[in-house]
């Protein structure tokens, strides 16, 4: 007995350990990724306010939302520059031969840092409009470089990502809405429906570069449409309709079936049945999952890609239109294009990071928004069924 | 002259593969109060469902053979109109379903489907079915309340005055008193006596004293079949049938 009660008593107490161990391990793996994201965030966020918000009234740098990307113009004086490199070139030598000569290397480094500062400070910059209004500096003296979409604004980037998800928006609410009616509610419960079922959720994980490409070929090309609005609608609908239509008929499965017995035991119709029992509960859920998802989506380069965004384009999208009917067919930019151009087509330096963080920045806050907001509405909903739960 | 309101005639049904009712005849006459009474599962439900068509919605129900005449009329026919018999043949469901709504809305919902009402008639309407089952007194300064603050009893005899609002000719009751204790059990009673003078009441029971106490016909259903089909004191006094004696017999006794 006595043995036996040791024995219970150390196992529990083993059992105890490891499961604080487990506990602990679960914790700090939540909290790891946890901080990582805040990190992600906060980088982006502290980085990217530099470009957005300024020391003056408004606070806001209201010509980042209006302006079209420029070119950025710097004029770097040559003299430090030169002096620059020279005092790198020596600092490479004292660390090869003598890299015990601390004191020394570090009075170098701490020169060096000086006069980074100092060339950032006398360097002049332009952008692409102010350049022409002044007058050209010695080439003798300063030293030119150019950076593309680094000085105005993101503006037509950001309306272009707008009109993309206003556009792409009925679309999927109206196709996600009434598929996942038909198959939630009057389907026939046979393999067919089975079948399609799976694919709409297998088609869920597809790769969003595969909607690109299918969109370029059937849109772009065969349709003839080219680099336009329509094409881009249409590309991001099918990518977030699988999405969509599955977790729209979670959430009218989820309304009892007596609900709707109920109203066509009173002599309403299905469709009535449907409409005064089952849609008032469902409707802000599948209203929430729609822009969820579509906020998702629209955060993708691929699919625009090829069928809706151009690097550059100095048109806002209600800009030079003839016909109404243009408007569907003119290429727009984009923000996550944009973002993809302005981080892998130029250095990343001084003089470009601003713009890079700053329509990061943004971008996150705009989808972020949105997301928030089908969020809160998801919530409303399940309030709303409570009765039922 | 007594032309049965309701005719059941040689009435099969299939879910699936599954045969749920076997060759059912019976007749119901108007202002009567018919109870089908069983075991669970023996088919009541089905049914009372079939009287009033409820059984579309379910995909696999299937009819095999026979059908059900409502005044002369084939409801399984192509051309009826099987929103136009719901209207005329109510059913209460088993459990207490009122919309998520409150006392007025509830009631109001049936009539108001088919044509708009004003909303002086709408009320008149309200407060008639209400008052047929007593209700209006308990709740004519709660209208506003939501369905299911309701109590029990409450809610059963709000989806009895929802049915009523149609102004049916049938009321289909399955199980009224399923859930419910001998005092509000007395009380549903109570108001299925006064409902019958205005109504044909079918009611799925399987409380025999119930049945006894307030029908005027019965059947025995077991295994989807009915066994026997009588006056209720002829049914309850002297059953034809040795299977329907054993059912009375064992759980009167």
């Amino acid at each position: 007995m006595n043995l036996l009660k040791t024995r219970s008593q150390k196992n529990g107490q083993i059992t105890a350990h490891s499961r604080n161990l487990l506990k602990r391990f679960f914790q700090f793996n939540t909290y790891l990724f946890f901080t990582c994201i805040c990190l992600i965030f906060l980088t982006i966020s502290i980085n990217g306010s530099k470009a957005i918000f300024t020391s003056k009234f408004p606070y806001i740098n209201t010509a980042f939302f209006t302006e079209k990307p420029q070119t950025l113009y710097v004029y770097k004086p040559k003299w430090i520059i030169q002096k620059l490199s020279a005092l790198e070139a020596e600092s490479e030598l004292i660390k090869q031969e003598d890299s015990n000569y601390e004191t020394k290397h570090l009075t170098v480094k701490k020169e060096i840092q000086l006069l980074e500062k100092q060339l950032l400070n006398e360097t002049i910059k332009f952008t692409e409009y102010q350049i022409q209004n002044s007058q050209e500096f010695d080439p003798n003296i300063y030293l030119r470089e150019t950076y593309p979409f680094s000085a105005g604004g993101i503006a037509p980037a950001l309306f272009g990502s707008i009109f993309l998800i206003l556009g792409t928006f009925p679309i999927v609410f109206l196709m996600g809405l009434s598929s996942a009616i038909y198959l939630s509610e009057y389907s026939p419960n046979d393999k067919t429906t089975k079948i399609i079922k799976n694919s709409i959720n297998a088609l869920a994980g597809t790769p969003s570069i595969i909607f690109g490409v299918f969109g370029y070929g059937i849109f772009v090309l065969a349709f003839g449409w080219g680099f336009s609005l329509l094409a881009g609608w249409l590309t991001i609908a099918l990518m977030t309709l699988p999405t969509v239509i599955s977790d729209c008929e979670i959430a009218l499965k989820r309304i009892p079936e007596r609900e709707r017995m109920n109203a066509i035991a009173l002599g309403a119709s299905k469709w009535q049945s449907i409409r005064h029992n089952v849609l008032p509960y469902s409707i802000n859920e599948i209203f929430a999952s729609t822009l969820f998802n579509i906020a998702k989506t629209s955060g993708e380069a691929a699919p625009i890609m090829f069928t809706a965004a151009y690097a550059f384009r100095d048109k806002l999208p209600w800009q030079g239109l003839e016909n109404w009917h243009d408007f569907f067919f003119q290429g727009v930019m984009a923000l996550p294009y944009h973002i993809y151009i302005l981080s892998v087509k130029l250095p990343i330096n001084a003089y470009t990071r601003d713009m890079q963080y700053g329509a990061a920045f943004i971008f996150l806050l705009f989808v972020g928004s949105l997301s928030m907001l089908g969020i809160y509405l998801k919530q409303l909903s399940i309030n709303k069924q409570k009765p039922y739960l | 002259m007594n032309v049965p309101i309701i005719s059941v005639n040689d009435f099969s049904l299939n879910y699936g593969q599954e045969r749920r009712l076997h060759n059912i005849n019976f007749d119901v006459i108007g202002h009567q109060v018919v109870a089908l009474i069983g075991p669970t599962g023996s088919g009541k439900s089905s049914l009372l469902r079939s009287i009033c068509r409820m059984n579309d919605i379910h995909y696999d129900a299937k009819i095999t053979s026979g059908t059900i005449y409502y005044k002369n009329q084939d409801i399984y026919k192509k051309e009826f109109n099987p929103l136009e018999l719901r209207r005329n043949v109510g059913f209460v469901f088993q459990k207490n379903n009122p919309f998520p709504k409150n006392v007025y809305e509830n009631v109001a919902y049936g009539p108001s489907l088919k044509k708009s009402h004003a909303t002086e008639e709408l009320d008149e309407i309200v407060k008639e079915s209400l008052n047929a089952v007593d209700l209006w007194e308990e709740l004519k300064d709660s209208l506003n309340l939501s369905a299911y603050q309701l109590t029990k009893n409450q809610q059963k005899r709000l989806c009895i005055a929802r049915a009523i609002a149609l102004k049916p000719e049938v009321l289909l009751l399955d199980e009224p008193c399923a859930t419910m204790d001998t005092i509000n059990t007395g009380k549903i009673e109570e108001l299925i006596n006064q409902l019958k003078k205005n109504y044909t009441i079918i009611i799925a029971t399987h409380n025999m004293q119930q049945a006894a106490r307030i029908s005027d016909q019965a059947g025995y259903l077991n295994e989807g079949r009915l066994i026997e089909f009588n006056r209720t004191d002829a049914l309850f006094m002297n059953p034809v049938n040795p299977e329907t004696e054993a059912y009375i017999s064992g759980r009167l006794g």
